[in-house]
């Protein structure tokens, strides 16, 4: 029987997701007109790749896995060269490169991931009540 | 259970303390059982606490394994409860008994 811990212990992986995407999202949005980074260049949009962890197998054979970051990575696309000669980061020939980032897909990534997290949220209560069931029970 | 609440009880007939545990047996005593419920619904609750003390000394950000950790500790809780309800029922039908 898969404990209501491990359930837990899963949804709360899942959240913990949420929220990874939710800062990816956040610092993309925000430095959408970036031209400027350390490492030199204009900001490479980020893009969190995820992994599963399995989970010890349960009394009944089945087995969990958790959600985990597998590494935060940059989206390879080349960054936007537009024409705008008045910026000082601009080249001889008057453009400057900005990321290829579309705030409009942001934005959509921000409404799934809003809504993943609510998702992940509900199977905490749903288990929560169903443990709660459970010791109703005989009552 | 009833051999259980039996043991406990034969036990606190006996006058001795310590003589609640082992009388049944092997079978743990209720007032071993319930001591070590307690401990262990004790011990959640401290992590529970624990981690909402860490949250809002900003010691940590996981606002969502906080509320998880408080709300296993409530179910343990529950569940202890439960239990403990079940076996006091189970001593009154007992005690209510004609014989």
């Amino acid at each position: 029987m898969a404990g209501i811990s491990e359930v837990f212990s899963i949804a709360s992986s899942g959240l913990g997701a949420g929220r990874t995407r939710l800062q990816s999202i956040a610092t993309n949005m925000a430095n959408a007109r970036t031209t400027r980074t350390e490492a030199g260049g204009p900001y490479q949009r980020q893009v969190p790749v995820f992994e599963t962890e399995d989970l010890a197998e349960g009394d009944d054979g089945t087995r969990g896995a958790r959600v985990v970051v597998s590494e935060v990575m940059e989206d390879p696309r080349p960054p936007l060269r537009v024409h705008d000669p008045g910026h000082p980061d601009a080249d001889a020939d008057g453009y400057v490169l900005y990321p290829d980032i579309n705030v409009l897909q942001e934005m959509v990534d921000l409404m799934t991931t809003s809504r993943s997290y609510e998702a992940n949220a509900n199977v905490v209560e749903a288990t929560r009540d169903m443990a709660l069931q459970a010791l109703q029970i005989g009552r | 259970m009833i051999d259980r609440i039996g043991s406990a009880l034969s036990g606190a007939a006996g006058g001795t303390v310590s003589g609640v545990s082992g009388v049944g047996g092997d079978a743990p005593s209720f007032a071993e059982s319930l001591e070590k419920a307690v401990e262990s619904v004790n011990r959640e609750q401290n992590e529970g606490d624990g981690m909402l003390v860490g949250l809002a000394a900003g010691e940590h950000t996981d606002l969502h394994g906080t509320m998880i950790a408080l709300e296993e500790a409530n179910i343990a809780l529950r569940a202890m409860a439960s239990a403990r309800d079940k076996v006091v029922e189970a001593y009154q039908t007992i005690w209510n008994m004609q014989v």
